[in-house]
């Protein structure tokens, strides 16, 4: 069930209708209405499935009520890595299991010594890198005394299946999202009418921008050979509008259907296209997920404090994993290893903290510096996209081989509808208009005056119907 | 809550009712899958050859050139899960059904409608022919299912410009393929070719599954079943799969040779067709369409006994 399928609008306002019908009832009953809800909506990909967020769950909610009756810190220890072990062999099984048996059968025909062995067929679950990683963080923090744990199963049966944010994000915090299942929610107008406003912009990115990007990357990508390099370089730049339109809108769709319930999920995308350099990129890019590694990865590894060699050490496994973490294929790797070269000069001149604010901040236009800095950090962000949309290594390498051809200088071969070009126009400026709030239109939606503010939704809305691409699954299900 | 729900209700109340309008708007057109249905409806009890599948026969074969009185009820893009529907409601009512043309072309035994990017045409089915594919919500409506230009560019057409887009004759012959509008052989084969054969081979079991239902369903009132691979051109024929094409020669010669109803005719590369019979690589024009009817007809006759 896509946010952006019929399914989805019927399903969202009958739940959100028995929710606050349910109001009266207390929290426990409006939680346990959301958990069935989000089952059901689980069940909707696979049902086969269930039964391992069921059992991730249960596992979970017992070692973190082990954890509170035990002081001993080796007990404490054994609890917590068996959380770990639980969440993370899953994740190993079905989706890096094959992975490592490739890489191994093919280091071993390297030696003259072929391995017999046969990969698995194994479907991988929709969404369970985000919610292993959401209810790890239950049992760390439990581990670390942040939080206490919970004597509440069905809260945190909700916390972990929520299903806003169940297949693909934003991967929240326990101590940021269980209590909000334990206190009381009533309903809130000015909430309900923003998640609304949110899910439109989120439908809009997602089904104008990335879907329509998508039929043109899919054109390029599937035969590089075919195409000149000034039309590959469109194809990675699209690719580039098309994933953060297909995976920030979802996430705002994600956000914005959770204040439906009067539930705060944290922001996931904060305009990371308008970013002076790589480490503004990536405070501003899939935030969720990076502040997830800085906690549980970098800091716990030593963090910054051991000093330049153990951060910088530290820096790159923090970007590998999160590369690995998109899939298993050595592409994401390079991919992650690949800003991790981008991010590790700024470290070192200790300049990775330079940009903490918006750019041009209170002013409408940036300046001439400001606007190379954006356009180089896009550049380099879409190089490594390359990696990142390719199915091999050899793929990418071929791919930025045709960019950097002469044929760079040629006109495009092939080049999308106008009407996609201006779209992303529109897009663009709503989002440099919007980009300090939590998501473009935000402002649009708080200051407009009503009929002008309506007339804006009205249009969205044409826009959506008229110019709506071929639907393409979300990207970020696959991980 | 109550306000909230109430101020959505008058937000959306005017997209409602503009999507309504224009849901009835597209439904008005005249379109060939309510007038395929209105045939089957008043030719039902006197037709004697049924013609189905996709467009191959939908343009191919026009009855008007046959002996018998046939009527065409293929169309673009009609997979045999389709066909089997069609056949379903047209076969008590038919008494003097004799035979049954099922093309089975490169893609027939790999695909079905609704899992292509045809999909679209599921609502057609549904709304005009009473024919659900899918469960799917979304292929009720016609404004949900066409791809928003085609939406817009069908109501302009027709109620701006007037234009009839009828394009079925009044046997359900597709008459648009003519031969002076014919088009480059050579350009279209190759790539349409790949496009036909480039499905994955694992619906082959169900679709052979429906041909073989369909079988024993006419082999009960003694109908013949003609199994039908129609001409193409070289520039088509050469560039198919060969192991989706081996597949289906295997399949066709199999479900053969199990019933005695059932015939297997292969013209996919057959000498007399020239190019001068086709308006693309795999479409036969109005000429390839006469010349193939009354070479059916032969056929049909020497299979019907009187």
């Amino acid at each position: 069930m896509f946010f952006n399928s019929l399914d989805f609008a019927i399903f969202l306002p009958i739940v959100f209708v028995l929710h606050w019908f349910l109001a009266s009832k207390g929290t426990q009953t409006q939680n346990a209405l959301l958990l069935s809800a989000s089952y059901f909506f689980y069940g909707c990909w696979d049902w086969r499935f269930l039964s391992l967020i069921l059992f991730s769950t249960v596992v979970d909610y017992i070692v973190g009520l082990a954890l509170a009756r035990h002081e001993e810190q080796h007990k404490r220890k054994l609890l917590v890595l068996t959380s770990i072990c639980v969440n993370l062999g899953f994740l190993f099984a079905f989706k890096y299991f094959n992975f490592f048996l490739d890489n191994l059968t093919t280091a071993f025909s390297f030696f003259g010594q072929p391995l017999p062995i046969q990969g698995l067929s194994i479907v991988l679950p929709v969404g369970i890198s985000f919610y292993t990683f959401q209810t790890l963080s239950y049992s760390i923090d439990v581990y670390k005394r942040k939080l206490e744990p919970t004597r509440d199963f069905i809260a945190f049966a909700t916390f972990v299946s929520f299903f806003p944010q169940l297949v693909a994000g934003p991967i929240e915090r326990a101590t940021h999202l269980l209590p909000q299942f334990y206190t009381k929610r009533s309903f809130n107008y000015s909430q309900a009418v923003d998640g609304l406003r949110q899910i439109l912009w989120g439908l809009f990115k997602k089904v104008i921008i990335a879907d329509n990007c998508a039929q043109y990357v899919n054109q390029v990508f599937d035969n590089p050979a075919a195409h000149t390099g000034s039309t590959l370089l469109l194809g990675a730049i699209f690719f580039g509008l098309q994933i953060y339109g297909d995976f920030s809108g979802y996430s705002d769709m994600a956000i914005g259907t959770a204040r439906l319930f009067n539930i705060r999920l944290n922001q996931n995308f904060a305009f990371p296209y308008f970013s002076r350099d790589i480490a503004e990129f990536w405070r501003r890019w899939h935030i969720s997920l990076s502040t997830w590694f800085r906690d549980y990865v970098y800091i716990p590894l030593g963090g910054s404090r051991g000093g330049s060699f153990i951060n910088l050490r530290n820096v790159i496994i923090v970007f590998l994993l999160s590369g690995f973490w998109h899939g298993a294929n050595w592409t994401f790797i390079i991919w992650g290893a690949l800003n991790a070269l981008y991010f590790i000069p700024l470290l070192l001149m200790k300049k990775h903290r330079t940009h903490l604010n918006h750019v041009a901040e209170n002013r409408w236009f940036p300046s001439l510096r400001e606007f190379f800095q954006m356009l180089i950090t896009f550049g380099m962000v879409t190089l490594a996209w390359v990696f990142f949309r390719s199915a091999s290594i050899a793929q990418a390498i071929e791919y930025l081989g045709g960019i950097f051809s002469p044929s760079l200088f040629k006109a495009p071969d092939t080049l999308p509808e106008d009407a996609v070009f201006i779209m992303i126009g529109i897009f663009i400026l709503l989002e440099w208009i919007g980009r300090s709030g939590q998501y473009a239109i935000e402002t649009i939606g708080l200051r407009w005056p009503r009929p002008w503010r309506f007339l804006f939704y009205y249009l969205i809305i044409v826009l959506i119907f008229l110019y709506r691409g071929i639907g393409q699954d979300f990207i970020y299900f696959q991980f | 809550m109550k306000n909230f729900l109430k101020k959505i209700l008058l937000f959306t109340l005017p997209l409602l009712l503009v999507a309504a309008f224009l849901e009835l708007a597209a439904r008005k057109v005249p379109n060939d899958y309510a007038l395929k249905r209105a045939l089957f409806d008043d030719q039902s009890k006197e037709t004697e050859v049924l013609i189905l599948g996709s467009s191959h026969t939908y343009f191919g074969i026009n009855p008007d050139w046959m002996t018998q009185k046939a009527l065409n009820a293929a169309n673009v893009s009609q997979t045999l899960n389709v066909d089997a529907c069609i056949l379903e409601q047209f076969f008590a009512d038919a008494p003097n059904l004799q035979a049954v043309i099922l093309p089975i072309s490169a893609f027939s035994l790999f695909t079905r409608i609704e899992e292509t990017s045809e999909a679209w045409r599921c609502a057609y089915y549904a709304i005009y022919q009473d024919i659900h594919l899918t469960n799917n919500f979304q292929y009720q409506f016609e404004i949900l299912s066409l791809a928003p230009n085609s939406f817009i560019t069908k109501l302009r057409k027709y109620y701006l410009r007037g234009r009839n887009p009828l394009i079925s004759s009044p046997t359900g012959w597709g008459s648009t393929f003519r031969s002076e509008y014919a088009l480059e052989l050579d350009d279209t084969g190759a790539t349409v070719a790949k496009a036909h054969t480039s499905a994955p081979v694992n619906s082959l079991s169900r679709n052979k599954t429906i041909i073989e239902q369909i079988a024993d369903q006419l082999n009960q009132r003694d109908i013949q079943l003609v199994l039908l691979t129609t001409p193409t051109h070289s520039s088509y024929y050469n560039h198919l799969d060969q192991y989706h094409m081996q597949l289906t020669e295997e399949t066709c010669r199999e479900i053969e040779t199990q019933l005695p109803n059932t015939h297997y005719i292969n013209l996919q590369t057959n000498s007399s067709f020239s190019p001068s019979d086709f308006y693309d690589a795999n479409h036969l024009n109005n000429l390839g369409a006469k010349k193939l009817s009354e070479k059916l007809s032969q056929l049909l006759n020497s299979l019907i006994t009187p």
